[in-house]
């Protein structure tokens, strides 16, 4: 027997394999970039790993993401994003690792680093931020403080400064109940020159209990000076919003005015899940006006709210369970989940059948770009976006494999 | 401790009574010029008993009573048969063989090490020798690295977590052993990323069925590590230096009381390194929040670990073949200096675990039938500390003071757990004829847990420290199995059935007051193993499995806070098939050559559904794999250009390991994906030279020197149309891919003349490669090893 002949296979197929080609992927991104719409979409529901892909033209049908070409891998995609001035803003990065990352989109398409503001404590639900224009924005990064607004310069992706609402807003001193105080943690949005934070009173550092008062808390600063204006209460009300972007807890409506949703506190009988408002020009709630979720989800039981709504009009459209959660909170992704117009003023809610239920494994809710009203949903069998016109709803696209977590017009 | 684990200890224990029916042969074997002569196989025609000489030609077989034809064999010497008859005693025989002059120059191996028998089994064992490598300072790692089918990846230093796949299944699918007794008892005190190879004999790699006599619910397989056990007085002690400040020192050894059949014995390990290696981690400006990549030194990743274990033993009276008593201790502290990913440093969490053991083990033979019954009572503390409010940089540098969290989490955690954990099993052999043999095992593991975590969460809605509620968790393991052999032992088939019960009990409730969910199952596997031989080391053998993991407590029950329960979770399944032939490639079983392989098809797959904000162990997706392994081996005394020993190896393995059955449209397009974060192509070789009498009489100069290969995977699912073929990148714009690979380790050991005192330099990642056996978690580049040993027969 030669033992020459397997050892010269073995250091073959070895050879073979160390010879394989590195594909670079280009950075160049010349400015003209033929993606016009960008989907975020989860294809593993246990890690929560997904793609971006980007589209020339508005995508229709049924699309198979796995077909395209210009996508980026992502190692969460279920958190959501936002676009400003054609670039995609994330609060992870490919890796899911917290801070604000970047993408723009090259020559063919394909979504590109484009810089990354990394933030020390790694959290849930990454950073949150608002963009105010290509030099600044603010975002959230608790190991700088819990009171603190950082801010950042878009185009260079930079931290440049924070703002410290410490003075203005903590109570720690007047009530030794508070253990954590957090400001921008969940909310965060500019209207009108105004910066509108979340402000939280806590007995321990969760997004879901423990609030000191049944009250939610906003802080107004005004975007020219960086400065303090108001501390504004709502009594009855708990929980501000809920941090994952796509959940567009805050909304505008076409006369600026801010409607704010509350989830309530998870844990305890009374969870005031409602939705306030602040006028336009105003930087205090208004304290006339409040939306209780709770009368529309049927029967007894817990009645939490997850996942704003989007309004025009005096209509907010919304999805609602169609059961209080089980104690256990079985049923949270349950298909259960009923697409309404709600009136504000008359408090009536309308089922729109033809809008799928959805099961909440997509957690975006609905939005307006424009005047057209984008609807993400998922079900066991479907997920995609409608849209609704206010008479009739339409199906854009739907994915043949995934959950669509983000839909994004890039020009 | 409840009292059904005493009942069960008690009536273990019980078996230490009664009484006797074997006796003793004992002897010595010479040439016909009066010298001893090792490794003769002795061996009883009428039953499955027998043992080899040792180097001074003397062997102890230990044989139930009555009348037996010994067969005495060796290469080279014609083989002898002498009747006996034994009844209660001890019985001395002087053998000589005469050498078999006309056939020395074609020899044929007729005895067959206890490993080699074991890698002939009809079911799939790998058996890997540590004896021979305990002259290196090679890590368990590195030692099963060197099998097909087999991957061990390691997150950084010494001591950090070890993830090790056996044809394509990982995780909790794999359950390890030593001595045949499952692992539970002794936790992380046999962990392989810190267990020294010198109190290992072999390690036993099953890939697809275990025997009877590892009762456990493997998914796909497991390793089983034996210990040294010899008859000869010995100690061996080792000290060695490393890079990182990695010290380590270990001793065994064995003193046979003269004039009694008592013996004691002791092993035990120290070890302790910095793991203070350069890695490249990111630093955040502090200013502008970017990032940059250094090389930094890893500043909070030590260990320090003692294990200490005695034992006394009792062999070859008339109420015990063996009993065994052992007492352990086992101390291990670790520094923890990143999370999953390295992206944020941590600076003070520590882990620590400390345990008590006492066990017992007895063998009898009552005529036929063999008896084994093992028992143990562990007391183990395990503690996590994440109380600071400091954060690090990977510099080591505070760069926040007064977090309201933990370093690991939203939370800070100072987590004591205590566990009480009763092991007990049972294994009883019965050789009714050379045809025919049966075979029974129960494995029962008993744990009691409770804890404390003051500054942690409470069950929603209550102010109760979950981990304060009692928990337990009892797992009761039957077999029974046949194996019978046919055709003059060309045909041999093994067949078992295995019952798997659980009982479990938890805090678990979920805005709940605290009282345990409690839950019990019942599941049946079965298995069967074919082999043909065409002669005596080349055969065919396949067999097939049906396999049970349960569900451990944590996925039943979650963590009491945002790890929801899910009482209805079933056990994985998995339809194991393997098909394998092996030979020797000439008539002086110089090569050997193996192919195998196997398929899986894995059912109902437990992964963890994060939601916003809940998670969930849920049964989801179906695993299909297939795959190939193939290995060849020589051992050759010596060669014409170099007088020393050379062997070698080299192996191949492709494993193609799919998901299917997604499901839900949300994960279609993962259909017919690899399941991520596994290795699918890997190879390694190696060599080992050694030479005697190089610089002066009787010395040894060994050289070894390994490669292991692993192609690029991925970390998370990639769409088939999406994946490279086997020889090329993925066709995908992606950051998560955990590029190829290429390690080089080598070593030289040096044995002083007629001494037994080595010395030995291994260096490890020769190429001082970048390997990342997790994602973006460095392991060490190039290190150096300097071990001094000494053994004393």
């Amino acid at each position: 027997m030669k033992i020459t002949k397997p050892f010269i296979y073995l250091f073959l197929v070895t050879a073979l394999l160390s010879c394989s080609d590195d594909d670079n992927t280009t950075n160049d991104n010349n400015g003209n970039t033929p993606a016009d719409f960008a989907i975020l979409a989860e294809l593993d529901l246990s890690t929560q790993s997904g793609v971006i892909a980007t589209f020339d033209g508005t995508p229709e049908g049924i699309l198979n993401l796995t077909e395209n070409q210009t996508s980026l891998q992502l190692s969460n995609a279920r958190l959501g994003g936002r676009i400003f001035d054609g670039a995609l803003y994330r609060n992870v990065n490919d890796l899911a690792e917290s801070g604000l990352q970047k993408y723009e989109f090259d020559a063919n398409g394909n979504p590109v680093d484009a810089g990354f503001i990394a933030i020390t404590q790694e959290g849930q639900y990454g950073a949150n931020f608002w963009i105010v224009n290509s030099s600044k924005g603010y975002y959230y990064d608790q190991s700088r403080g819990f009171l603190k607004i950082q801010i950042f310069n878009p185009t260079s992706m930079e931290r440049t400064g924070e703002i410290d609402l410490t003075p203005d807003v903590s109570k720690m001193a007047d009530n030794p109940t508070i253990q954590v105080e957090k400001s921008g943690e969940r909310m965060m949005i500019v209207r009108d020159g105004k910066l509108f934070v979340d402000v939280a009173y806590l007995l321990e550092d969760d997004v879901f209990t423990g609030s000191v008062y049944d009250s939610a808390f906003v802080a107004v600063i005004d975007v020219a000076s960086d400065s303090f204006e108001n501390l504004t209460e709502y009594q009855g009300a708990q929980g501000v919003s809920f941090p994952p972007l796509n959940m567009n807890n805050v909304n505008t409506d076409e006369n600026g005015d801010l409607y704010i949703a509350t989830m309530g506190d998870m844990f305890s009988g009374e969870r005031n899940a409602k939705i306030l408002r602040i006028r336009n020009g105003e930087t205090s709630f208004d304290q006339d006006f409040e939306l209780d979720i709770e009368p529309y989800i049927p029967g007894d039981g817990i009645k939490w709210y997850v996942g704003g709504g989007a309004i025009r009009n005096n209509i907010l459209y919304t999805y609602i369970m169609d059961e209080p959660y089980a104690p256990d909170y079985s049923n949270y992704t349950d298909l259960n989940k009923d697409f309404y117009a709600i009136d504000i003023n008359t408090k009536v809610a309308t089922l729109i059948p033809e809008v799928p239920k959805t099961d909440f494994e997509c957690i975006a809710t609905p939005y307006f770009v424009g005047n057209t009203l984008y609807i993400p949903y998922s079900s066991p069998t479907t997920s995609g976006i409608y849209t609704y016109d206010g008479t009739e709803a339409t199906s854009l696209f739907e994915l043949n494999g995934g959950v669509i977590q983000g839909f994004f017009g890039l020009q | 401790m409840s009292l059904n684990k005493l009942n069960c200890s008690i009536v273990l224990l019980s078996f230490l009574v009664i009484q006797i029916g074997w006796s003793q042969i004992e002897g010595q074997v010479i040439s016909e010029d009066e010298l001893p002569i090792p490794g003769v196989s002795v061996f009883a025609k009428e039953t499955s008993n027998g043992t080899y000489t040792d180097v001074d030609g003397k062997f102890v077989l230990q044989i139930p009573d009555g009348k037996y034809t010994l067969i005495i064999s060796s290469v080279g010497f014609r083989t002898q048969y002498i009747d006996v008859i034994v009844t209660n005693n001890i019985k001395t025989l002087s053998i000589k063989l005469d050498k078999k002059v006309d056939e020395l120059s074609e020899v044929l191996v007729v005895g067959k090490s206890l490993a080699q028998q074991k890698r002939e089994e009809a079911i799939n064992i790998d058996v890997l020798s540590a004896a021979n490598i305990r002259t290196r300072s090679s890590s368990p790692q590195q030692l099963l690295n060197t099998t097909s089918g087999v991957k061990v990846r390691q997150a950084g230093g010494l001591g950090s977590d070890t993830q090790i796949s056996i044809n394509g299944l990982q995780g909790n699918a794999i359950r390890f052993f030593r001595d045949d007794i499952p692992l539970d008892y002794l936790g992380r005190a046999f962990d392989l990323s810190i267990l020294p190879l010198d109190n290992i004999e072999q390690v036993e790699i099953y890939k697809g069925v275990l025997p009877v006599a590892l009762g456990s619910d493997a998914l796909g397989g497991g390793i089983n590590i034996v210990q040294r056990n010899t008859t000869k007085d010995y100690l061996d002690v080792t000290a060695s230096a490393g890079s990182f400040n990695t010290y380590k020192t270990t001793m065994n050894g064995m003193y046979s009381i003269p004039n009694s059949k008592i013996s004691i014995g002791l092993t035990g390990y120290y070890i302790n390194s910095e793991n203070n290696f350069k890695n490249e981690a990111p630093i955040i400006n502090q200013d502008t929040g970017n990032r940059s990549f250094e090389d930094v030194e890893r500043f909070h990743d030590g260990i320090e670990s003692i294990f200490f274990e005695v034992n006394g033993q009792i062999k070859n009276t008339s109420w015990a073949d063996m009993l065994t008593f052992r007492a352990s201790y086992f101390d291990l502290n670790k520094e923890e200096q990143n999370g999953v990913l390295l992206t944020n440093a941590f600076g003070e969490v520590t882990s620590s675990e400390k345990s008590k053991i006492v066990s017992v083990r007895y063998k009898k033979g009552f005529g036929k039938l063999e008896t084994d019954v093992f028992a143990a009572y562990t007391e183990r503390n395990n503690t996590l500390i994440d109380t600071t409010g400091n954060r690090y940089n990977f510099r080591g540098e505070v760069v926040q003071t007064n977090a309201t969290g933990g370093e690991l989490g939203p939370f800070k955690s100072n987590i004591h757990l205590d566990f009480d954990i009763v092991t007990a099993r049972l294994y009883l052999a019965y050789p009714v004829s050379d045809a025919l043999a049966l075979f029974a095992s129960h494995n029962y593991i008993g744990q009691d847990r409770i804890g404390t975590n003051p500054p942690g969460q409470t069950i929603p809605g209550t102010d109760i420290d979950p981990l304060t509620v009692p928990a337990s968790y009892d797992r009761n393991i039957s077999a029974l199995g046949i194996d019978i052999n046919a055709f003059d032992t060309h045909f041999k088939n093994t067949f078992s059935l295995k019952r798997y019960a659980i009982n479990t009990k938890a805090a678990a409730t979920f805005q709940g007051d605290g009282d345990p969910f409690e839950t019990s199952d019942d599941q049946y596997g079965i298995s069967n193993a074919i082999k043909w031989s065409f002669s005596s080391s080349t055969f065919l053998r396949s067999s097939y499995e049906y396999a049970i993991r349960i569900p451990e407590p944590d996925e039943f029950f979650g963590d009491g806070l945002f790890i929801q329960s899910n009482v209805l979770l079933e056990p994985e399944r998995s339809h194991n098939v393997n098909l394998g032939f092996q030979a020797n490639l000439d008539t002086k079983a110089k090569y050997n050559l193996s192919l195998n392989g196997f398929y899986r098809f894995q059912e109902g797959l437990i992964f963890l559904r994060p939601q916003v904000p809940f998670s969930r162990y849920e049964n989801v997706d179906d695993a299909e794999v297939l795959g190939l392994e193939t290995s060849f081996k020589g051992n050759i005394p010596n060669i014409s250009i170099l007088p020393g020993r050379l062997s070698f190896y080299a192996n191949i393995t492709y494993q193609d390991i799919r998901r299917v059955n997604t499901g839900t449209n949300a994960e279609a397009a993962l259909e017919g994906s690899r399941v991520p974060n596994i290795p699918f192509f890997f190879t390694s070789l190696g060599f080992d030279y050694e030479q005697s009498s190089i610089f002066q009489r009787k010395d040894k100069l060994r050289f070894f020197s390994t490669y292991n290969y692993t192609h690029q995977f991925y970390l998370f699912g990639l769409p088939k149309s999406q994946e490279g073929g086997l020889f090329q990148d993925a066709s995908v714009n992606s950051t998560l891919i955990i590029p190829e690979q290429h390690v080089v380790d080598a070593g030289i050991s040096y044995k002083w003349g007629a001494s037994n005192f080595w010395i030995n330099l291994d260096v490890n990642n020769l190429l001082d490669a970048d390997i990342f056996d997790e994602f973006r978690v460095p392991r060490p580049g190039i290190n150096y090893t300097i071990r001094l040993r000494y053994l004393i027969n």
